[in-house]
């Protein structure tokens, strides 16, 4: 056993800890922060509780000439790709200019570098196997509001993993199925058929069961993992280095899963299991009702969902559009092609603005669940054929309480994407000094 | 005492292994053994998983259906580095675990089997308990709150006499709720089993006994009362079934009241299931631990029951990390020495290798003797081990992410065009490659091919297997049925899988071919030399129909930039050849009226006219099973192969060639080799680096 640990392992091994939802303080952190910033985070203390925040990913990135409004300020029109979204115009807050610098591949890979960055602004290592990130952005943000729910946060995706096969030019499939990091090596696979995110979320005790039986069946449960978590630490002394990475995420799981024994299970009525076999159309449309559901029963306040995997080449024949996603992107300019990517955009974000219309009708007690939720939309790529990471699209919805001041449209040429979610973060009162490569500094305005 | 076991074991391997190094290669049989690089713990990925708990406890029903999908790294999902497992995880195994453990201890019979003790049953003051019977004095009833866990028919089963006195029999009334009662006669003044049928509602109910006919003569001292002694529901009788599964897990039959009999027997049983799941004998402070909750699991029930005693150490052992992870131990961490896995460990390497599951008891017994590390045994395992049905893993999840198999299920042909591609043609396609891709495999190849057929004729045989639907995709004039039938191909330019249907459709667009795909794939999966990856900014579709020309002509455009030249001059003449078969996989000679080209020219100079004449030449490459090697190689030891591995990959090669040329005999000498049967910690500086670089076999010959 190596004796020495590096300061990057303890530093990591205590962000997985934390973003699975294990409460340690940091209280050296907050004095670290200027002041402005903990301001900034007293102001959202000071609000009302609770914030939620949703991640969104599409794939292969955006026709931007359809995306980008030519007016900035409050008076923008939305573009064509928009247009699904005109009953929310002023809910939302399109950014543009933010770049993603840390996608850029080794080489070929924007697609991987991209899908792994979209939320942790961080490099992937180029490998198979060895695989190395960052922690992103939401499990940061479940550190602060998935305390004490149910789900500290939700991994959700509309497509599985890859099951055999490669995925981009080199880099590991990891990188291009999930967004949700809980640390550089721990990516959080997320959950795909609905029928199984209903099972995971409002599935509770055996109907009919007593009191009595759920506190006996809780005890019996909680000596099963503290059995195999002193196992698991009786085993911890006598792995190499390398596997006793790979026990610290079983040892950091159970004791996640121990500590949310004692919840009583959702109250949440009116949730009905999604039929099997759906067409994708209502495949989105049932996973949309579903973070709905999830976050009106406060079972989570914090999800990152795909669209789609990294390099998708799901074929949207049921709009007439016909080809591979991931094919099509590569529009070489040619019109034709770019009007398919438009229609495609513009399916996208019809079903963007069905969750909005699910989440604005429903109430929270004392708005709708828009208004305290934020959501923040954006791809691997700005442009599918040129890979850019510049200029990428960006699209918020929702106020987050008073963080963000909608209905508006915003540039902030070359800025780090980081450092919208640094501003995101200390909009929900858990503000950082740094995020992922690039984050040094929130972004400013967002809120006036 | 696992721990002493595992080092005479460990230092016996030692002893043996390094004895057959000598007597297989009299030389170079120093105790120094050479680098077998670092594998990472690897957890069960979701094959593996339910194949175990398929193999260990007959669970058939894929309990990794809901799991979180594995990630995978350079094409496998069995390595340690990529499989990674997060709270979701354990959320989905905890899940997984308390269903396996409920249905393999559910009694022969129904859902619900519940003895009510008496003083469970609410009554008045004219029932009274003595001893472990209530005696009813007069009319009256006594009831008992029960959940009937689904609807339909329960059976009520009373242990019960009376008093007798006047000139009727005791009657006893039985219902639920409400409802009228069933009327039973108790005519015996000695305890005697009756039993009462009626149907309800799944959910909460009143059980509610009755004494109906009570009779008093105080002047003639006559006194008729109801004695209830046991009281048991079970059903619904329409669910109840024998459980075979309970039957295989119980080693013993528990006797009835008595504690330590039963004590005894749960050991029994965890024992034997905590060696296969666990892959080796578990020490006695596990046995203790998995018996303290055995004995809570018994306390926390409330008829104290076997079943629900052994269902809690079930779960831990599920939920074990020594089940989910296939943990090889380090004795000294932090020394990157190499050293031979134990034998235990050794099995377990074996079977996960050739079976995607766990070791069976043959495989243990030879471990706990230390005889696997012998090389005769070892040699005569593999070879049990490769005949054994379980090997069709080697099909089902080494060949398929080889071959990509499983592409085809999520190809999406453009219904407009191709209305002819139903779901069954879909699902026969992928049929027909499955079974003759199993004719390369040991375990599934018919008796006469045995070690399966060499592997060069994977690409170049002249025949496949297909049922009716197949032979009339591809225009074959064969009697064929619903089931698959070897369909000769002679007279066409089909040859072997290149050709076949699934993977034509699998590398093409939906609205057209791909000869850039097609070709990518036989480079990547086949030759195991990837071209490399597109400048940025120039990948791109020059394929759209209708721009003009045929496809050929629009690559052969794309082929005059130098810059694209350098990889497509290596990827479009194999997929070239390939575009005699349109996107989903149907012979054709001409494409958007223009006629089809298929002639070609490899690199090297070797020119062919078709697409059968390009299989015949890739047959004979020798990329072909030095490719094989390599994907064996990462599938089985958890890594891929680096640098230092170049000679291991030779031997393999070499043992192939010797051989019959067969996936077996690559098989056999990887899983003989020195690479699989040792192992070493990861240094501190194999932590910056992680692995050797991945091979970079692009300048092979």
């Amino acid at each position: 056993m190596s004796s020495t640990v590096s300061s990057r392992d303890l530093l990591s091994r205590r962000a997985v800890l934390r973003g699975a939802g294990v409460a340690i303080a940091l209280p050296w952190l907050e004095s670290l922060l200027p002041r402005s910033l903990r301001s900034l985070a007293s102001r959202a203390e000071a609000a009302e509780p609770p914030q939620r925040l949703l991640f969104y990913f599409l794939p292969n990135g955006i026709h931007m000439p359809a995306w980008t409004p030519t007016e900035v300020g409050a008076d923008y029109k939305l573009p064509p790709i928009l247009q699904p979204l005109q009953p929310h115009k002023d809910r939302l807050l399109l950014l543009s200019g933010l770049s993603n610098r840390p996608a850029r591949p080794d080489g070929a890979g924007d697609h991987a570098g991209g899908t792994s960055a979209f939320l942790t602004c961080s490099k992937a290592n180029k490998s198979d196997s060895d695989i190395r990130l960052g922690i992103s952005v939401d499990q940061l943000a479940a550190q602060k509001l998935g305390s004490g729910r149910r789900f500290p946060s939700l991994q959700l995706g509309l497509e599985g993993g890859s099951s055999g096969g490669v995925c981009d030019s080199g880099y590991s499939c990891a990188y291009t199925t999930n967004i949700s990091w809980a640390g550089p090596r721990t990516p959080l696979p997320k959950l795909s058929d609905p029928r199984i995110v209903f099972d995971v979320l409002f599935r509770g005790e055996d109907a009919g069961q007593t009191q009595e039986q759920i506190a006996a069946r809780r005890r019996t449960r909680k000596s099963v993992l503290d059995h195999v978590l002193a196992q698991a630490n009786h085993l911890n002394g006598r792995l190499g280095q390398g596997d006793r990475r790979k026990l610290d995420e079983y040892l950091t799981a159970v004791r996640s899963v121990e500590s949310r024994l004692n919840d009583s299970g959702p109250g949440c009525a009116g949730a009905k299991r999604p039929e099997d076999g759906l067409r994708f159309d209502d495949l989105a449309r049932s996973m949309a009702d579903l973070i709905v559901l999830a976050l009106s029963c406060d079972l989570s306040r914090v999800v990152s969902y795909m669209w789609g995997n990294g390099l998708s080449n799901r074929s949207y024949a049921f709009i007439g559009v016909p080809g591979a996603h991931h094919e099509l992107s590569h529009h070489q300019n040619n019109a034709d092609i770019q009007a398919k990517l438009q229609a495609i955009n513009t399916y996208e974000i019809q079903l963007f603005a069905y969750l909005l219309d699910g989440l604005s009708r429903t109430s929270d007690g004392s708005g709708s669940l828009l208004d305290r939720t934020l959501l923040c939309l954006s791809s691997d790529v700005s442009d599918g054929n040129s890979h850019s990471h510049d200029d990428m699209p960006v699209l918020l919805a929702g106020r987050l309480g008073t963080a963000i001041k909608p209905g508006r449209h915003l540039r902030y040429p070359g800025q780090p994407l980081a450092n919208l979610y640094l501003s995101l973060l200390a909009g929900i009162g858990h503000p950082q000094p740094r995020f992922g490569d690039d984050g040094t500094a929130p972004l400013t305005g967002l809120d006036t | 005492m696992l721990k002493l076991s595992t080092r005479i074991l460990r230092r016996k391997s030692g002893w043996s292994t390094a004895l057959a190094g000598i007597l297989l290669l009299g030389c170079d049989a120093g105790p120094q053994l050479a680098d077998p690089g670092v594998v990472t713990m690897r957890r069960l990925s979701r094959g593996e998983y339910d194949r175990s708990v398929r193999d260990v406890l007959g669970i058939e029903d894929a309990p990794s259906k809901n799991f979180p999908p594995d990630d995978t790294g350079h094409g496998f999902d069995n390595l340690g580095d990529v499989l990674s497992l997060s709270p979701l995880h354990i959320q989905m195994y905890q899940r997984a675990a308390e269903e396996i453990a409920a249905e393999v201890t559910r009694p022969d019979g129904a859902p619900l089997s519940r003895e009510l003790a008496t003083s469970e049953l609410s009554h008045s003051e004219y029932v009274v308990q003595r001893g472990a019977e209530i005696v009813f004095l007069t009319g009256t009833s006594a009831v008992a709150a029960i959940t009937l866990p689904r609807d339909g028919t329960y059976r009520i089963r009373l242990q019960a006499y009376g008093e007798q006195a006047g000139p009727d029999p005791v009657q006893m009334g039985v219902a639920f709720d409400t409802r009228s009662d069933a009327v039973v006669t108790v005519p015996a003044t000695v305890p005697t089993n009756y039993e009462v049928r009626i149907a309800d509602l799944a959910g909460l109910h009143l059980l509610r006994i009755s004494f109906l006919n009570d009779f008093y003569d105080p002047g003639k001292r006559l006194d008729r009362n109801l004695v209830l002694r046991a009281l048991r529901v079970e059903g619904p009788l329409e669910l109840e079934r024998p459980n075979p599964l309970r039957r295989r897990l119980y080693v013993c039959t528990p006797p009835a009241d008595d504690a330590a009999g039963q004590r005894d027997c749960a050991s029994q049983i965890l024992r034997r299931t905590g060696r296969l799941l666990y892959r080796r004998p578990l020490s006695s402070e596990e046995l203790d631990g998995l018996l303290a909750l055995f004995d809570q699991g018994q306390s926390e029930d409330e008829n104290g029951s076997f079943d629900a005693g052994l269902r809690p150490p079930l779960e831990a052992l599920l939920l074990s990390p020594h089940f989910l992870f296939r943990v090889e131990i380090d004795d000294e961490p932090g020394s990157a020495k190499p050293h031979p896995l134990t034998a235990h460990e050794l099995a377990t390497r074996l079977s996960y290798f050739l079976w995607s599951s766990g070791p069976d008891d043959e495989l243990l017994d030879l471990a706990d003797r230390g005889d696997l590390l012998q090389e005769e045994t070892l040699t005569a395992q593999i070879r049990r081990m490769l005949a054994d049905p379980r090997a069709a893993a080697l099909i089902d999840r080494f060949a398929a992410q080889w071959l990509l198999l499983q592409q085809i299920d999520r190809a999406e042909p453009d219904a407009g065009q191709f209305p002819g591609f139903t779901p069954s043609l879909r699902r026969s396609l992928a049929a027909e490659t499955r079974r003759f891709v199993a004719d390369f495999f040991p375990a599934a190849a018919p008796r006469a091919i045995g070690q399966g057929l060499p592997l060069p004729e994977l690409l170049s045989a002249r025949f496949t297997y297909g049922n009716a639907e197949v032979a009339a995709h591809y225009g074959l004039k064969v009697a064929a049925g619903a089931s698959e039938v070897r369909l000769p191909l002679d007279g066409t330019t089909r040859r072997g899988l290149l050709t076949h249907g699934s993977l034509l459709t699998a590398e093409s667009y939906p609205t057209r071919t791909s000869p850039v795909r097609r070709g990518k794939w036989v480079l990547e999966q086949l030759l195991c030399t990837p071209p490399p990856p597109p400048p940025p900014n120039v990948i791109g579709d020059f394929g759209q129909p209708g721009s003009g020309g045929t496809l050929r002509q629009r690559l052969e455009a794309h082929r005059q930039k130098p810059v694209c030249a350098s990889c497509h001059s290596l990827m479009d003449p194999i997929g070239l050849s390939l575009e005699g078969f349109d996107a989903i996989g149907r012979a054709r000679t001409t494409d958007e009226g223009l006629p089809v080209d298929t002639t070609g020219q490899l690199l090297d100079g070797r020119r062919f006219a078709d697409a059968a004449e390009l299989a015949g030449l890739l047959a004979e490459d020798a990329r072909l099973p030095r490719c094989a090697a390599e994907k064996l190689f990462t599938y089985a030891i958890g890594r891929p192969p680096g640098e230092p591995d170049h000679g291991r990959l030779d031997a393999l090669v070499a043992a192939y060639e010797a051989g019959d040329k067969t996936v077996y005999a690559l098989i056999e000498a990887l899983a003989r080799s020195e690479a699989f049967r040792n192992r070493r910690a990861a240094a501190a500086s194999d932590d910056t680096t992680a692995h050797p670089a991945s091979l970079n076999l692009r300048g092979m010959p």
